[in-house]
């Protein structure tokens, strides 16, 4: 059979369009709730899709993701919150939108954009995914080895001015991945005689931790009486007219482009593309002027480059075994316990399961794109829910779902300590993101870089162009950010010492 | 005794707010404080036959290298540089009350461990959300009766009952 008809068969088993449905629900709710990130929400349910056959599972984590880059368009457009981080780009025209009193219209445009985003980037994966595995399929360690750097580094490289913490992060999590057997010759290490600590740090335990747990800490520990913004509740006219369509069109162009090169990047996700896309359509817009005050251009544009994103990590992720995004990064952790290992290997052995994968998506995006437009004015009312139920609940929900994963008290300490860790990390500007990417690419990295340099030595990795080519572009990712920044900086000054004082 | 004249949820003040530099430099620290512990911890680790060129505390000990390297830049820069503050390194300033409750928390979380070993996980799960909701400011009835038990419920239904996790 054709693995497209097997792929997309499989999805009409009525427990998956269940799965999708709850993951729906679930992704709505937690993209809605500023704090609550789609990365958080997927590393929680984690926890209880475990038990699941992999396909189910797979349906309501996907769908999650999918979802939670709808959500979390409300509290961005209605109370300037992005409700995750893939919709900071949201803000920018969707609050002034609905502070013109045209918020009916800022939410269901982005929605349409958003649902458009989703398709474009699940039409990336399903073209893109089977011949990317294959390309990689030939690297041998030197080339996989760089393929881990670049994946460290891009992620470290667009973490803003923090190119040194974020260097520190990523070499905690490759030094935390030590912990367990040597991966050649399988010498225990850093497991003090704990025998769970064999197959490595509990990797649910620690995602839970440094994304569940450690944000509800610092949100407990900043929150303020009264800080909450009251919402917007002068919704106007929902529907886009056919001359708003029309306006729609390009941004969503550029969005789609954007969004699309932009998730095929290792590690970049919704919120870097989101801005990028924003950004590119102003540059390319009639009246770039009204950019940031409220314009349908704009929130278009954002929305639509965010949510191009998913298939492109998808893609990244399933391909070549390098997570596309953080909650790419966080799913990782389940396939691998489902038996699916990401990697250039996984589209050889079942093909049929990028079709699965992208139906979900197709069908998480439907789905979230009609509850979207049917049901923005009841997700809109979650936003009056107060923050201590929240707490609560995530709190103790982090703690059995981390539980359920083993039976084991001990993922629980870990997931806590992970916590404390995430939360220190939060205080001191330190990213998250990459302490996890190591974590997960730790042995990858290591295993390849000992095996390259058993077989060949070092020559074996610099004569090799892919290798050098990859590892070339990974030392720019971490130089030419602060050159530009000393450069900028050095211009402006530059700038302030001519113009005249008043 | 607390002091009363200080609302309860004003910023600490005696540099619980720190600086550029000192944001940089704790990290710093914590960097070098655990390089060196795993610089430590990685000489114990066993050396083996030797069948391969690099034994099994290579990797840990590069790592533990790059990691001080790391931090004494972090630390350099800190020191050397002119202090400029840059928006999205600056957290949102803790809350006294932010902190006593945070304590407070986690110190039930920790009890929650302790109190499931000999209660049922219905009745210590249910004590658990009434103690977080109650620290994080519910009050009334339906913060402290009817939601514990509520979500207590949904949680023992959906992982005791439907998924079969022994709790």
């Amino acid at each position: 059979m054709s693995p497209i008809v097997e792929g997309f068969g499989a999805l009409l088993d009525p427990l998956v369009l269940l799965c999708i449905a709850a993951g729906a629900l679930l992704g709505m709710l937690v993209g809605a709730f500023p704090g609550v990130t789609a990365t958080m929400a997927v590393a929680l349910a984690s926890g209880f899709t475990l038990s699941l056959e992999p396909l189910p599972g797979l349906a309501v984590l996907l769908t999650i993701y999918v979802s939670a880059n709808f959500g979390d368009r409300v509290p961005a457009i209605l109370v300037n919150t992005p409700g995750t981080p893939a919709s900071i780009s949201t803000t920018f025209d969707g609050y002034p939108m609905a502070r013109q009193g045209r918020a009916g219209l800022a939410l269901t445009s982005s929605a349409f954009a958003s649902a458009w985003g989703t398709i474009v980037g699940v039409i990336l994966l399903m073209v893109a995914a089977i011949p990317l595995s294959r390309l990689a399929l030939n690297f041998g360690p030197a080339e996989m080895f760089a393929l881990v750097v670049f994946g460290l580094t891009m992620m470290i490289g667009v973490s803003g001015g923090r190119i040194v913490k974020g260097l520190m992060a990523g070499g905690l999590g490759l030094l935390l991945a030590a912990v367990g057997r040597d991966p050649i010759t399988g010498t225990p290490r850093f497991t003090f005689g704990v025998s769970e600590l064999s197959d490595g740090i509990p990797f649910i335990a620690a995602i839970i931790g440094l994304f569940g747990i450690a944000e509800v800490m610092n949100q407990i520990l900043v929150h303020r009486r009264g800080q909450a913004v009251e919402p917007i509740k002068d919704f106007g006219r929902w529907f886009p007219t056919r001359a708003d369509w029309r306006t729609m069109f390009k941004p969503m162009a550029i969005g789609s482009g954007v969004g699309g090169v932009v998730g095929i990047v290792p590690a970049t996700g919704g919120d870097i593309a989101g801005i990028l896309g924003w950004d590119q359509a102003r540059r390319l817009s009639k009246r770039p002027e009204e950019f940031g005050k409220g314009s349908l251009e704009g929130i278009t544009a954002a929305d639509t480059s965010s949510n191009s994103t998913l298939g492109g990590s998808v893609t990244t992720t399933l391909a070549l075994g390098l997570p596309g995004d953080s909650v790419m990064a966080v799913m990782i952790g389940s396939m691998v316990v489902w038996g699916i290992q990401p990697g250039p290997s996984l589209f050889s052995n079942q093909p049929d399961l990028v079709y699965s994968i992208a139906g979900i998506m197709l069908i998480a995006t439907v789905v979230a794109l009609v509850i979207s437009i049917l049901r923005m004015r009841g997700v809109a009312k979650l936003l009056e829910l107060p923050q201590h139920f929240l707490w609560a609940v995530i709190l103790v929900f982090c703690m059995v779902g981390t539980y359920a994963v083993n039976n084991s008290v001990l993922d629980v300490a870990v997931m806590l300590v992970f916590g404390l860790l995430g939360l220190f990390l939060k205080r001191f500007a330190i990213p998250p993101g990459p302490v996890v990417l190591g974590l997960i690419l730790g042995g990858l990295a290591e295993g390849n870089l000992r095996r390259a340099l058993e077989i060949g030595g070092v020559e074996n990795i610099l004569t090799s162009p892919i290798a050098l080519g990859l590892l070339t572009v990974s030392g720019l990712a971490l130089i030419v950010p602060p050159l530009r920044g000393a450069w900028r900086a050095r211009r402006a000054r530059a700038v302030e010492g001519t113009t005249p004082a008043p | 005794m607390a002091d009363m004249t200080t609302p309860p949820d004003a910023p600490t003040t005696g540099g619980a707010r720190p600086g550029r530099r000192l944001r940089d430099l704790v990290p710093a620290a914590a960097g070098v404080a655990l390089s060196v512990v795993a610089f430590v911890l990685a000489a114990q680790i066993p050396e083996g036959a030797r069948l391969t060129q690099f034994s099994p505390r290579w990797w840990p000990e590069s790592l533990a290298v790059l990691l001080l390297s790391l931090s004494l830049v972090l630390a350099a820069g800190a020191l050397l540089r002119p202090t400029v503050v840059v928006a999205e390194d600056v957290p949102e300033t803790a809350t006294r009350q932010g902190t006593w409750r945070l304590v407070a928390m986690v110190a039930s979380i920790v009890g929650y461990g302790v109190l499931w070993y000999f209660v049922d996980f219905r009745v210590s799960t249910a004590v658990l959300f009434v103690a977080l909701t109650w620290l994080g400011g519910g009050r009334g009835w339906k913060a402290l009766l009817l939601f514990p038990v509520v979500v207590t419920t949904i949680l023992y239904l959906l992982f005791g009952v439907l998924l079969r996790v022994p709790l």
